[in-house]
């Protein structure tokens, strides 16, 4: 046998993307269903052949469910699908909010500051798809992939259109942070809430406080700014999440915490009045406090369930 | 009970007349359908652990091929109604859309 790995090793090695405990159940009588179906009329492939693009992704795809709780998943990967849910919604949620208040806001008094020239059209289609993306999560229709696909790319070609340094750094980390629930809209199965109006709920309270109340800033002087509104939208889930130990709110929460603070420090970094700092200072203490508190919530209920096992 | 996917019907039908492991059920699949439902071997066992899960489909026996475990999986009686409740709810939206299309247009 010469050191060339085998058509067999090839489909082994693919398969070692599945987690456990599917990997055991399943990788021996997969690798013989594979050879079976590559080799029945060409005993030369399984010397040379490998495995297709459409068998990896395939194998990726079914990787991907199992990881995120799909039927033979460990309860560690029930629990992480769970978590990439909130944080799709919550994520979603925290972003579509304040843009479809001030798309509203701005339809009642024209006068209102908004985007200008080409950035008008991007504004309002990424409010419109935003809502239309919470909505398609909350009912699970299969429309949310599409939909978080195509805010994706409206969010990249706004960075690449705009680009400029050093602006470009913090909208480069901001496209990280609204990046990261898109990729948990496109990763998880579709899947109706057990209470959609729970989630209407909050949608408008979400409207309230992260849209509405920073707008206060254009009428009474109080500086008080869509971020730190978030940071305390966020908190607000966060302290409900860990009274109630619910493990994936709280680990949605930290993880939208985590990827909130780069482009919050850089901005507060660049600096502005004073009262302005104070409120993204305080914006940035808060979601560090939330990170490490719904954090360590999440990691502990995580030990708590058996590791995967073959 | 809620309707079953395309593979997944098409896997519990290439099931129904006796056990087949993994290979044996894309074959059956490919066969019944003419060609159109053409199963990928990671789709497949999806489907199988989400039957399997369900109650639907069970193992049935092990056997060693070219130092290979092969696994043969049968259908159960809970996958026997499925598959049948499965055929008749295909049988009422048939008979409906052809009542429709029997109505002369306006």
């Amino acid at each position: 046998m010469s050191g060339v790995p085998t058509l067999e090793q090839r489909y082994r090695r693919l398969l070692r993307a599945l987690p456990e405990p599917a990997r055991s159940r399943w990788a021996d009588e997969m690798t013989d269903t594979y050879l079976e179906a590559t080799c029945a009329d060409d005993p030369e492939f399984a010397e040379f052949g490998s495995p297709d693009l459409a068998d990896r992704i395939d194998v990726w795809q079914l990787a991907l469910r199992l990881r995120l709780g799909g039927p033979g998943a460990s309860a560690r990967a029930v629990l992480t699908g769970a978590t990439v849910r909130w944080v799709a919604l919550l994520g979603v949620l925290a972003s579509a909010a304040p843009a479809a208040f001030a798309q509203v806001a701005r339809a009642v008094w024209s006068d209102l500051p908004g985007p200008t020239g080409w950035q008008t059209p991007v504004v309002t289609t990424t409010a419109v798809l935003g809502v239309a993306l919470f909505g398609c999560l909350v009912h699970g229709s299969v429309v949310a992939r599409p939909l978080a696909g195509g805010l994706l790319l409206l969010d990249l070609f706004a960075v690449v259109v705009s680009w400029s340094a050093p602006a470009g750094t913090v909208a480069l980390l901001l496209l990280g942070a609204t990046a990261v629930p898109l990729l948990a809209a496109l990763a998880v199965e579709p899947e109706r809430s057990a209470r959609p109006w729970r989630w209407w709920a909050g949608a408008a309270g979400a409207v309230v406080l992260v849209g509405g109340l920073p707008w206060l800033a254009l009428v009474v002087p109080v500086w008080l700014t869509t971020d730190t509104a978030a940071a305390v939208g966020l908190a607000l889930v966060g302290v409900v999440a860990v009274a109630r130990s619910a493990a994936p709110a709280a680990g949605a929460v930290a993880a939208l915490a985590v990827v909130a603070l780069p482009p919050l420090v850089l901005t507060t970094l660049v600096g502005g009045p004073a009262e302005y700092l104070v409120a993204q200072v305080g914006a940035v203490a808060v979601l560090a406090l939330v990170a490490v508190v719904c954090g360590a919530t999440a990691v502990r209920a995580a030990r708590r369930l058996p590791a995967p096992t073959a | 009970m809620a309707s079953l996917t395309e593979p997944a019907a098409f896997v519990l039908a290439a099931l129904a007349d006796e056990p087949r492991h993994g290979w044996g059920i894309t074959a059956e699949v490919a066969a019944l359908s003419e060609g159109r439902v053409a199963l990928r071997v990671g789709t497949l066992y999806g489907v199988l652990d989400r039957l399997t899960a369900e109650g639907l489909v069970e193992p049935d026996r092990e056997e060693v091929h070219a130092g290979r475990t092969r696994r043969y999986h049968r259908l159960t009686p809970a996958g026997r109604g499925a598959l049948a409740a499965e055929a008749a709810r295909q049988e009422a939206n048939a008979r409906t859309l052809r009542a429709r299309l029997a109505v002369k247009p306006a």
